[in-house]
């Protein structure tokens, strides 16, 4: 079952004015594919995977369409939506020191989920036994009776990622499972969502700006800038092939690949730049980048928002 | 052969964290660690998640007492010297946190937070400090609008350009930079290191660069020791570690970085 985004704008009310986190912005995620969102901080790819769940805070107004297959879910109401969080698309959400409840045991947090499901308590405590196991805890005894604190950051992004598909859902939404993490922390998160995707036949769509973690796990890859998309295509051609300056701009800014900086700073959501919203950074800038906003442009398999491509 | 004068000497540094009153075990983070940084260079110090490495770099500054060992800047025995003697060195060796959102008061504008090394450390031209910070945070690609506003509304990666211009108001020798871009994206990371880079090139400061980065490390560092559980397990020149790594430990994080990439 797809996910797929229509027109949808995401807007806050703040003190220094309306802003506009998600623009205009078209998207299919497919099923059988694995799909990254990369961009900078403040480019909204957090955002557009809240509102996918449902979950902004109060100040945001959402215009546009989220469909699930055939159901709506912009439209849905909270209730209907507790049945679809968790149980259909489920989240990792962002730095599990803060996502855990710090005063409660990991295994109660993970069994939660079987309780809500409607299982005895017998059953989810044997259930979260072999969930611990199969995420390759050897001993899930004493996991269980840990609190967050006591497990490193890697143990506690795997109790996260365990609490995600605890209910079997089709999709799973992972915000930055790498944030912050070492190389040897990193590659066990990577080899635990490789084994979640086999194992439990479920989509993804990874948030991060660890480009080589997208490179290396995603099928497809769409690039945000300032809440809209400036491309999308496979990985392969995102990292072989970038067509739009900013991702070309990202890829030369890894270390490994030269660590050549980007002048300028992404524009503050209250004082957006006309015409394209990358124009002030960028190298190839034209009479137009200043004055037309351009269009997500078809190219080969994938497409690019940039008049260079018109 | 040419002798390189080392700024920073660290010798056999050790510490040890005691069981806390309610039980446990002390803890023995940093071990016997030596090793010199030469005057105008950066030596990278790598290692995983909790093997020690922003102990050391805490040590150095004096932010925690070491258990033993000493450290040498330009001749003077840092752990030995006086608190209040300790007071000048603290201008000329600086350190740069991980997170951005805790390196500022937040309660304070970015103005007022660039203003306190002038008062704190008594820096010359103190009747036209602001004029001197509007000129000074320019080379550091920040604009004087920022000035106004409150740390805690200013982006992470601007967080970081601000602190590092408070650091260069005071005209340190040497840098601790510990962990200075892990929470930074790819492309601000890029700017940051370009920036620290250019410093040095333009003033001569020394760093210790504390990251779990080994690409990063590898782009920025001279030279480079490698940190397991407290140890210095191995130390050399940048292209020779990464050419020819004699422990089996360097060889498994070169592999696990060059994992990803495949």
């Amino acid at each position: 079952m797809d996910i797929r985004v229509e027109d949808l704008y995401v807007r806050f009310a703040t003190l220094s004015g309306d802003i506009e986190a998600v623009n205009h912005v078209d998207l299919t995620f497919s099923q059988d594919q694995i799909t990254g969102l990369i961009g900078e901080s403040g480019s909204g790819k957090s955002v557009l995977g809240l509102t996918i769940m449902g979950l902004l805070q109060s100040n945001a107004t959402v215009e546009g369409r989220i469909f699930l297959g055939e159901r709506e879910l912009i439209s849905l109401s909270e209730k209907d939506l507790c049945a679809i969080r968790g149980r259909e698309i489920a989240l990792v959400a962002q730095n599990p020191a803060t996502s855990l409840n710090p005063s409660q045991k990991v295994g109660r947090q993970i069994e939660e989920v079987f309780r809500l499901a409607g299982e005895g308590k017998v059953d989810s405590t044997r259930r979260t036994h072999e969930l611990l196991e199969r995420m390759g805890f050897s001993d899930s005894e004493r996991v269980m009776h840990s609190y967050p604190f006591e497990l490193s950051g890697g143990m506690c992004q795997r109790i996260l990622t365990a609490i995600a598909v605890a209910a079997h859902p089709r999709w799973i939404i992972a915000d930055e499972p790498t944030k912050g993490l070492d190389a040897v922390v990193r590659n066990q998160v990577y080899d635990t969502f490789c084994m979640v995707k086999e194992q439990y036949n479920v989509s993804l769509i990874v948030i991060t700006h660890d480009l080589l973690l997208a490179r290396k796990f995603c099928d497809q890859i769409v690039v945000l800038y300032s809440g809209r998309v400036l491309e999308i295509n496979t990985a392969q051609a995102i990292f072989n092939n970038p067509r739009h300056p900013y991702t070309q701009g990202l890829i030369a800014s890894l270390p490994h690949l030269g660590m050549r900086p980007m002048p300028g700073f992404s524009a503050a959501f209250t004082d957006q730049p006309s015409g394209c919203v990358f124009h002030p950074r960028c190298p190839y800038i034209d009479e137009d980048c200043r004055k037309i906003e351009p269009k997500l442009i078809p190219v080969e398999e994938g497409s690019v928002r940039c008049h260079r491509y018109s | 052969m040419c002798v390189v004068i080392a700024i920073l000497e660290v010798k056999n540094l050790s510490k040890t964290f005691r069981a806390s009153r309610l039980g446990g075990k002390a803890h023995r983070a940093v071990e016997n660690v030596s090793f010199a940084i030469p005057a105008g260079q950066t030596y990278g110090l790598m290692g995983e998640s909790g093997c020690g490495k922003s102990t050391i770099g805490r040590m150095i500054v004096r932010l925690i007492p070491a258990t033993k060992g000493q450290v040498f800047f330009r001749g003077a025995d840092l752990l030995a010297i006086k608190q209040r003697a300790f007071r000048p060195y603290r201008r000329r060796i600086q350190m740069l946190f991980q997170h951005p959102s805790t390196s500022l008061n937040p309660r304070m504008t970015v103005l007022d937070s660039l203003r306190e090394p002038f008062l704190l450390h008594d820096l010359p031209g103190r009747d036209c400090m602001d004029d001197r910070i509007r000129e000074h945070i320019e080379s550091f690609g920040l604009q004087s609008e920022l000035l106004e506003r409150r740390t805690s509304q200013v982006s992470g990666g601007q967080i970081q350009r601000i602190v590092l211009a408070r650091i260069m108001l005071l005209e340190p020798e040497f840098i601790v930079l510990d962990e200075p871009t892990s929470m930074l994206d790819v492309s601000v990371q890029a700017q940051m290191m370009f920036l620290l880079q250019e410093l040095q090139e333009r003033s001569g400061v020394s760093y210790l660069l504390i990251s779990h980065d080994l690409d990063l490390i590898r782009r920025c560092s001279h030279r480079i020791g490698i940190m397991k559980e407290g140890r210095l397990v191995e130390q050399n020149e940048t292209e020779a570690l990464f050419g020819a790594p004699k422990q089996a430990y360097t060889q498994e994080l070169i592999y696990n970085f060059e994992c990803m990439k495949n």
